[in-house]
């Protein structure tokens, strides 16, 4: 594990940052009951689409303060939406608050958050959306949501597509056939409608993220029959290697070689193949929020904060911190990539 | 002496079809092949590419199976067995592959192809250093991964692999086919010195009869899937009967009478054949014992 960081690091710089932000992101995302200030669906009706909140050290009067604080914010004019500070009250940012009590990931109960400050101000780190909730909350909330779905996305449709298409491969004959014709029947539903019709299926007093869940349960249960295929035309060629057939003449099992002599050397494709396809999840919910299917209001994910600026060029132009939810996206799938070209070379014992 | 493996009559056909895979055309690899390894008897199989070596050996340890033809092990048949039971089979009788670059998995480190060696086999007292101190290779070289290891090392490697829980037979298939003049040397030498030790039998497979003659106490002499002389090494050397066998003594004649064309019927040296007489082109000769032994198929000793 350390030698792995080490050449992670040695190949390149870029990558090891990449792998680290990620780290960073999944971490806070899980840990979003702590960090966050407010809950996701917190609202502070008064102030709707308000700008990041300032945080000053120093106050009007020119006096310095160690402990930073916030004004509180007040509506000018509803109908612009402006805000101006009410300078007359300073609100010192208070670190580790207790609050009303949230579930870490259903299971730990914590009353405890990182900061906040007392009401009526607000602190906003990232603005309001049309609610006045909290834009930088909903976002980490919405990570836990974006991020960890794509990872169970993968893993599905990884692990289902490594074994069909490496038995398939492997044993030849029968099974192969039987396999691969199940596998084209599957890549022949168009998965857009099957989607609608599945989300139309659903009964509605579904909570939306068990849709969700559902719904990247399906798209990974057709989603691993490209892969299946791809996996065992590998699988063809590297049997015939003599490593395989030397294995085969130490008389191992047919799972032993084909779980530490098969499967490894598929990985220069796998890794790649499977870094660049978590980004495709989370786009995939992101579509899937725009049209209405993904995670529904008031659970946040990336794309459904996004989505909501569409179709309201306006508020894109009065509000552009909604977008920052692109850039996430934007950020880790960038990550991803760089990190995912560059662990195909990492884990090459060739380059070791 | 003791019986080890043997094959009766087995053929092997592999089908190629052309690139539309519209028409299959029949390549025999090995045709109607039957010999027996006894134990302590180390068997040469020469013959030139595409002879049908490496099948025979693949077929030997069961790793091709044959179309047709029986192989005995101990005087068991095991041609038909599933690769579950055969265990007690691949623990006693193990080969070593022509090419070391392809034949160790490049993901693993030479103690874990060692190792993995020791999982079938019920006992252990052996270490991955005692096997690699038997092959010449120091302890340190455990951590090391097949390309960080020149040809010789990887054969080395190759061969400690088939050491492992004591066979009693190790097919070698062209063991110094990729190696140099130098490298190939010390492999043999290696070779030798385990024989002895650890009293096994070889079937040792090559193109160079030089080789083989120095190696084994037996040849057989292969051409396009047929065994055409088989004999004790003094009787293949000293008195080649077949016309193929005296080619590859001395292949600097062939460039004299080679033809392109390729008779699919009658003997299969038919085509480069200086001997040639109007019976070989109508049927295919037998291997016959001519004396003690020393088998040839050919129409010029009937």
């Amino acid at each position: 594990m350390k030698r792995f960081f080490q050449r992670l690091r040695n190949h390149s710089k870029l990558a090891y940052f990449s792998f680290w932000f990620l780290v960073f992101f999944y971490i806070v995302s899980f840990f979003a009951d702590i960090l966050a200030p407010y809950h996701f669906d917190y609202q502070f009706r008064n102030k709707p689409y308000q700008p990041p909140t300032k945080i000053h050290f120093i106050d009007e009067s020119g006096h310095f303060h160690i402990r930073p604080f916030v004004y509180n914010m007040i509506i000018d004019d509803p109908v612009f939406r402006t805000y101006r500070e009410d300078q007359s009250t300073r609100y010192p940012v208070k670190f580790i608050v207790n609050g009303p009590e949230r579930k870490i990931f259903f299971v730990f109960k914590t009353s405890k958050y990182l900061f906040g400050v007392d009401e009526p101000a607000g602190i906003f780190l990232f603005g309001t959306d049309t609610y006045g909730r909290d834009i930088f909350s909903r976002l980490l909330y919405g990570g836990r949501i974006s991020l960890s779905i794509s990872i169970v996305g993968v893993l599905i449709s990884f692990t289902l597509g490594m074994i069909t298409g490496g038995i398939a491969g492997y044993f030849g004959g029968l099974i192969d056939q039987i396999l691969m014709r199940f596998v084209e029947i599957l890549m022949v539903f168009p998965s857009f409608y099957l989607m609608l019709s599945l989300r139309a299926m659903f009964p509605l007093n579904l909570s939306s993220i068990q849709v969700y869940f559902l719904i990247v349960l399906i798209l990974s249960l057709i989603g691993w029959a490209g892969l299946a295929r791809i996996i065992r035309g590998m699988v063809l060629s590297i049997k015939e290697e003599d490593y395989v057939l030397a294995a085969k003449s130490l008389g191992l099992s047919h799972w032993r070689i084909l779980f530490f002599h098969i499967f490894p050397n598929t990985f220069s494709y796998t890794i790649t193949a499977l870094t660049i396809s978590v980004p495709g999840y989370i786009i995939g919910e992101a579509a899937l929020s725009l049209l209405g299917l993904g995670i529904q209001e008031p659970y946040p994910s990336w794309g459904n904060i996004l989505s909501s600026t569409i179709g309201n060029l306006k508020v894109v132009g009065d509000a552009p911190w909604l977008l920052l939810a692109g850039v996430f996206i934007f950020a880790v799938l960038i990550n991803f990539n760089l990190l995912g070209d560059a662990l195909r070379n990492v884990l090459d014992p060739k380059n070791w | 002496m003791e019986e080890i493996l043997r094959c009766e009559k087995i053929s092997k056909n592999f089908m190629i079809k052309d690139p539309l895979g519209i028409s299959k055309r029949k390549l025999t690899a090995i045709n109607n092949i039957s010999l027996s390894i006894n134990q302590g008897v180390n068997t040469g199989i020469v013959g030139e590419s595409g002879s049908g070596k490496t099948t025979l050996a693949k077929t030997l340890t069961l790793l091709v199976r044959p179309d047709s033809g029986l192989i005995y092990y101990r005087g068991n048949e095991i041609t038909k067995l599933p690769d579950r039971k055969l265990r007690f089979f691949r623990n006693r009788v193990r080969i070593i592959f022509q090419n070391p670059y392809k034949s160790l998995n490049p993901r693993s480190t030479v103690e874990r192809v060692i190792k993995e060696a020791m999982l079938t086999e019920t006992k252990t007292s052996e270490t991955v250093d005692d096997i690699l101190s038997h092959v010449g290779l120091p302890p340190e070289y455990k951590d090391k991964y097949p390309h960080q290891l020149s040809g010789g090392e990887r054969q080395r490697v190759a061969i400690a692999r088939a050491l492992v829980g004591n066979p009693e037979c190790i097919i070698a298939d062209e063991p110094t086919g990729s190696l140099d003049a130098m490298t190939e040397i010390y492999i043999l030498t290696l070779l030798d010195e385990l024989k002895k030790r650890f009293g096994l039998t070889y079937v040792f497979i090559s193109h160079n009869l030089k080789i083989i003659a120095e190696f084994c106490e037996r040849i057989m002499v292969m051409y396009r899937g047929h065994i055409v002389e088989q004999g004790s090494v003094e009787q293949i050397l000293k008195n080649p009967l077949h016309p193929y066998t005296r080619l590859l003594w001395n292949p600097e004649s062939e460039k004299f009478v080679r033809q392109q064309q390729k008779y699919n019927y009658g003997c299969p040296f038919l085509h480069r054949c200086i001997f040639r007489m109007e019976k070989c082109f109508h049927q295919s000769p037998e291997l016959k014992d001519k004396e003690n032994g020393h088998l040839v198929s050919c129409f010029l000793y009937e």
